[in-house]
């Protein structure tokens, strides 16, 4: 027997998974050679720590239980994907058109504006500085959005997108205009990686009506946690209000990611709101999260105890 | 009806069949997990949202696996994002209990007797491997698969399995020392 074969049954069986003949073998080869008995003495030491270690034993009582919560976040999931779709999402096809024009409309709301006028298919591909974003989209819908540049010193950036035609954008961050672009591509772009990239940007905004309605939608809507979680977070950098706190109070009792709950908790944990304490308790009323039970209880049940010790 | 139907089904966004899929797996699924997470509250938070992922995702399910091995991979990865997420959250709330697990390196080895715990040793050592090495450790010899379905699973290599394992070994074979005449013996 050769090393390579020894070493290869030693990493891949259970000593007493080995037939008798293939042992025989082995215990010849381990005999001659010190690197193989080297490792085959290493083998046995972790074989048996690893047997020291208590069996993970599961309730098998619990599995009902299990099976109906997870059929009710599926269901719950279902439900965002729903609304979420009649809002934001282009399928291809028939649809689309309909589609777009939901889409335009709701982006419309979340901007605070009305996208109307007739269609335009002229190229932009000049700065937006003083150009309006209604205008940009003369009742169409942007889409592939892309964040080419940006110049985090200064914030200018670059933006394309697909409209009929090609678009291409330049502009700074603070440019009201260019707060919009980046504000719809958060809300209606399909890319997960431009969502994300959207919100980045906006972390440094903390003026702009039209970023905190993206980012509200953003929390409560977006399909990737990852977006979810960092919207959250650039939201937590406008002073709390009545719509912030109620985001917040969803997040904590819908959210599917025990991540994201935890962070609105610590959120609402800063707001001297005197009614807070009561709707983050009700909120997270159905936690099953053994951690985030314990940062409530000890944050609200138990006030006078902060999370920093 | 065979499971590629209920998987199709499923993925044509039939619920009946997609919670078929949930009870055939959700048991393997609740198993490993707690073989990660090591208690049964974390695991069932793992196995739902492993389920949740699978949900969002079985539509990219190509039958190029099979569909084990691709929930086996999201559970893996779903249990240690828990794991990570619940490192952070105790160090944020300081409830993990620091001299449980105990840095053989740091002691002096002579110092070694009945008294010190070999299972919190054994387990801290673990907590120290890095997540590849854990992963396949863990797979190996908790879960008793083999090299090529470990291969399968992670979809890598069957040599880059063997170096994970051989590091892994390396690893906890120098923290598990002061115990080796213990264990031959034993």
């Amino acid at each position: 027997m050769k090393c390579r074969q020894c070493e290869d049954i030693l990493l891949n069986y259970d000593y007493e998974e080995i037939p008798e003949k293939i042992k025989k073998e082995i215990e010849a080869h381990l005999s001659r050679c010190i690197r193989c008995a080297e490792i085959w003495e290493n083998q046995q030491i972790l074989s048996k720590a690893i047997k020291s270690l208590p069996e993970v034993s599961i309730d098998e009582d619990h599995i009902p239980t299990l099976h109906a919560n997870i059929m009710n976040s599926i269901h719950r999931e279902m439900f965002r994907e729903s609304t979420q779709h009649s809002r934001f999402h282009v399928p291809a096809g028939t649809f689309r058109y309909v589609a777009v024009a939901v889409a335009t409309l709701a982006i419309g709301i979340v901007l605070g504006n009305f996208i109307g006028g007739p269609g335009s298919t002229g190229s932009v591909d000049t700065p937006l500085a003083s150009a309006n974003f209604n205008e940009l989209l003369k009742n169409q819908s942007l889409t592939d959005i892309r964040i080419e540049q940006v110049d985090h010193t200064t914030g200018e950036l670059v933006i394309s997108a697909a409209r009929k035609d090609n678009l291409t954008l330049t502009g700074n961050i603070s440019d009201p205009e260019i707060q919009k672009v980046l504000a719809y591509a958060l809300v209606s772009d399909q890319n997960p990686g431009t969502r994300l990239r959207s919100v980045k940007l906006m972390e440094g905004v903390t003026t702009s009506d039209a970023i905190q309605q993206a980012l509200i939608s953003s929390v409560l809507n977006d399909e990737n946690q990852g977006v979810r979680q960092r919207a959250l977070r650039a939201l937590a950098q406008y002073p709390i209000n009545d719509d912030l706190r109620n985001t917040y109070l969803n997040v904590i009792s819908n959210d599917p990611s025990p991540a994201l709950r935890i962070e609105a908790i610590q959120i609402l944990m800063q707001d001297e709101d005197p009614g807070t304490r009561t709707a983050v308790l009700n909120a997270s009323e159905e936690e099953k999260n053994e951690t985030i039970q314990d940062i409530v209880k000890r944050f609200y049940q138990e006030p006078g105890q902060s999370l920093e010790k | 009806m065979n499971e590629t139907e209920i998987i199709r089904r499923a993925q044509d966004g039939d619920m009946a069949a997609f919670e078929q899929l949930v009870q055939t797996y959700e048991k393997r699924v609740l198993i490993t997990a707690a073989q990660i997470c090591r208690n049964q509250q974390d695991a069932e938070d793992v196995t739902q949202d492993v389920f949740l992922s699978v949900y969002r995702n079985i539509r990219t399910f190509r039958f190029e696996a099979s569909f084990y091995s691709w929930i086996y991979r999201i559970t893996m990865n779903t249990a240690f994002n828990h794991t990570r997420q619940r490192k952070y959250h105790e160090f944020l709330t300081n409830d993990e209990d620091e001299d449980r697990y105990i840095d053989v390196s740091e002691e002096d080895s002579t110092d070694f007797s009945e008294q010190t715990d070999f299972q919190a040793v054994f387990e801290g050592a673990l907590k120290k491997l890095s997540e590849k090495q854990r992963t396949v450790f863990i797979m190996r010899y908790l879960q008793h698969l083999k090299i090529k379905e470990i291969s399968t699973i992670l979809a890598v290599g069957e040599g880059t399995v063997k170096k994970y394992l051989f590091r892994a070994q390396e690893k906890l074979q120098n923290q598990l020392k002061p115990f080796k005449n213990q264990l031959l013996e034993d």
